[in-house]
């Protein structure tokens, strides 16, 4: 039996579905999750408020692709607007602009969720999930003859000053290393979900109703009965007025770490205050190169480049090292200048590379990470950002300059209110001495996490281990959102690998 | 933003923005209004004026590189707040007759004009001390406008020439990798007759 992708323009009237398992979210945990059911025979019903695009629609332009299938057209940020949050929103979610980068989870990390929230999760156990996403999504090493000029920052400076940088993985097949993967890959070469898991799922029945927003979960003595949606116009965003009523008899989200706490919230589920708390996101901080050689930063594999020699830091926050693509548009915003600061920042774009450092939270005691809460209805984040923080971000800003010196920059610029140049590491004090906290400088996340964390304490956790919602008999999560703490490593695959996993569970409640 | 996103502001600004409702003493100062060239979906004229008058300042343009008024830039991003949750073009309203209002702007700033009035110095003058602001929700409001100021500009291809960037080559004519199922019988199909398909980048 073949399935369907629904847009709004195929939905004019009131229609109740009824099926096995409904899944909110199309991503990374929702479109594994729904072909490991249909492969089982399952009837599945999936619920994706963004609409569904194409290959032939990606043209590697900014404005378009940003406006329809990032969340917020892109302007999503933290509840006090210090961090600009990249978060997909289309059929496959942030797989279909995200990265490509991929990791397994870290040893390091599992250690510490066995330890410390009761999560006995190890390598081994994980291994056969890794094992099969890895094949489906062809997940390989890219070589670093093949990193761009922006990587070969990274290789380059981390290497000079030994930091063990390393090429890293991607889930791409017959990439042309256009660079334009955060714009949705325009030769389909990214496996992302539209064209792996969930092409699989609908090709064996998968139901996918695309610009359709899940409202609430009607539910009772902990069992869900139905969910309700409203169709949003494809152009607009706003409701047509139809509306959709699933009626599952298992109910999963999927619809990731902000917007899946925000409809449980939404639907009187609080889980003892416990529901969106916990939320992390890898604060990112970023300082840019001016090269003498061309670094064309939009071109090229967007991220092909790790460094982890930070990110073990006792006491303190730690942090790993990437690169990240620079388009006009995203780069635009990148800093705080205006008017002939910027034209002369654009103009030399050719010659800029950027060195990103993702802030590994939700490891030391006292960081409790973010908060999931609505606003008038819609969800935010709360995140402020905490002293450990500022001094990640303020090491993080040495580590970078010093790593763009190391790599020939005729010199490093800073994104705070007032940049910092910084020519050799004798300019280094006075990077140190500048501001760091919100709004001081440009702070980013393209990896929200938590918001429903897994644990073995029902105290302690929104989720059991397995994916249960606790206190409900046939409601499961199933994404990014039952993270307990951020992983120190890009988390696509993680979330891949835990969806692959979650396929028993949720399987054995219908 | 939401309405309690307007209440954080209130606060932030220790009230300051409660001044930015038009008819209150220097509240009164007349604005310069200017006309969009297409009918306008989110802000009223005023406002409009105002985020012209930002991008005009944020967006001066030079020798081959058009200015933010030349490109549209305030009717692109009424545009894209009409598409947006309603409390947003609100809020950036809210900002804008912040920003315009001569009261606010004398006790934030010491200008006694409306922002629409002031020069094209003055206006940068006004917005670096918002970026430069002790007072962090001044320097978070600046951020914003000046994000969607600067995409709303710089994503625009009539930008790109003074940037050297072509825009993304046609890749039309190239295939989608081959289905699945049918690469993995390839690579079978390969191993069967000892010659290895491998990916190349």
């Amino acid at each position: 039996m073949s399935g369907q992708i629904l847009r709004a323009t195929d939905l004019t009237a009131d229609v109740t579905v009824d099926c096995d398992v409904c899944i909110v979210g199309s991503g990374a945990g929702g479109a594994v999750l729904a072909a490991g059911l249909v492969a089982d025979g399952h009837d599945v019903v999936m619920l994706e408020a963004g609409g569904h695009y194409t290959r032939d629609e990606f043209k590697g332009d900014e404005a378009w692709s940003f406006d329809r299938m990032y969340q917020e057209r892109g302007s999503r940020a933290t509840r006090d607007l210090a961090l600009t949050i990249l978060q997909g929103r289309s059929v496959g979610g942030s797989t279909t602009i995200n990265w490509t980068t991929c990791y397994r989870t870290p040893d390091r990390v599992l250690n510490h969720w066995a330890e410390v929230h009761g999560i006995p999760l190890s390598a081994d156990d994980l291994l056969p999930h890794f094992e099969a996403i890895e094949h489906r999504l062809n997940i390989q090493e890219w070589p670093a003859s093949a990193a761009n000029a922006n990587n070969q920052v990274l290789l380059r400076g981390g290497r000079a000053l030994g930091w063990d940088p390393h090429p890293l993985r991607r889930n791409v097949r017959g990439c042309m290393n256009s660079g334009y993967c955060g714009l949705g890959c325009p030769v389909d070469a990214k496996q992302a979900m539209g064209v792996s898991y969930l092409d699989d799922a609908v090709k064996a029945g998968l139901r996918i109703y695309s610009n359709v927003e899940a409202q609430k979960i009607v539910h009772a003595d902990g069992r869900v009965s139905a969910v309700t949606a409203t169709v949003l116009d494809h152009e607009s965003d706003h409701p047509t007025g139809v509306t959709v009523t699933v009626r599952p008899k298992v109910f999963v989200s999927a619809c990731g770490a902000i917007n899946g706490p925000g409809l449980f919230l939404k639907s009187g589920i609080e889980s003892g205050g416990r529901m969106g708390r916990r939320t992390f996101l890898h604060p990112v901080s970023g300082i840019a190169g001016l090269y003498d050689e061309p670094i064309k930063p939009w071109h090229g594999a967007p991220q092909s480049a790790g460094c982890h020699h930070f990110a073990e830091r006792p006491g303190k926050m730690g942090y790993f090292l990437e690169s990240a693509p620079l388009q006009p548009m995203i780069a635009s915003t990148v800093g705080f200048h205006v008017a002939t600061e910027t034209q002369e920042f654009m103009g030399q774009l050719g010659n800029i590379g950027v060195l990103i450092a993702l802030g590994i939270d939700g490891f030391l005691p006292e960081d409790v990470g973010g908060t999931v809460k609505l606003y008038d209805g819609r969800p935010w984040v709360d995140y402020p950002v905490r002293p450990h923080l500022a001094e990640a971000v303020q090491h993080a800003h040495q580590s970078m300059a010093r790593c763009h010196i190391a790599a020939g920059a005729r010199r490093a610029v800073s994104l705070h209110t007032t940049p910092v140049e910084i020519v050799s590491e004798a300019d280094l004090p006075a990077l140190a001495a500048a501001p760091y906290g919100a709004h001081h400088h440009s702070m980013f996340t393209a990896h929200v996490m938590g918001g429903c964390a897994m644990g073995g304490d029902p105290e302690r956790s929104v989720v059991d281990l397995e994916h249960r919602l606790r206190g409900f008999d046939n409601v499961f999560v199933v994404d990014g959102s039952v993270l307990p703490t951020s992983l120190g490593v890009n988390p696509s695959q993680t979330i891949y690998g835990l969806a692959h996993r979650a396929r028993a569970f949720v399987a054995a409640a219908v | 933003m939401g309405s309690t996103r307007r209440r954080f502001l209130k606060f932030g600004l220790g009230g300051v923005i409660l001044l930015a409702v038009p008819g209150v003493g220097l509240g009164l100062r007349p604005s310069v209004l200017v006309e969009p060239a297409a009918p306008l979906r989110t802000f009223n004229q005023r406002q409009f004026s105002v985020l012209a008058a930002v991008a005009e300042t944020m967006c001066p343009g030079a020798p081959g590189l058009p200015s933010g008024v030349e490109l549209g830039v305030a009717e692109a991003l009424d545009h894209l707040y009409s598409r947006m949750d309603p409390s947003t073009g609100k809020d950036i309203g809210a900002i804008l007759d912040l920003l315009e209002n001569a009261l606010a702007g004398a006790l934030l700033d010491g200008r006694v004009r409306t922002f629409t009035a002031c020069s094209a110095e003055q206006r940068r003058e006004v917005l670096d001390a918002w970026r430069t602001s002790a007072i962090s929700v001044r320097r978070a409001i600046f951020k914003a406008l000046r994000g969607f100021v600067m995409a709303a500009y710089w994503g625009d291809r009539r930008t790109w020439d003074f940037i050297g960037y072509g825009g993304m080559p046609d890749y039309t004519k190239v295939p989608s990798p081959m289905p699945f199922d049918a690469y993995i019988a390839s690579l079978e199909a390969a191993k069967t007759t000892e010659q290895p398909a491998e990916e190349t980048p």
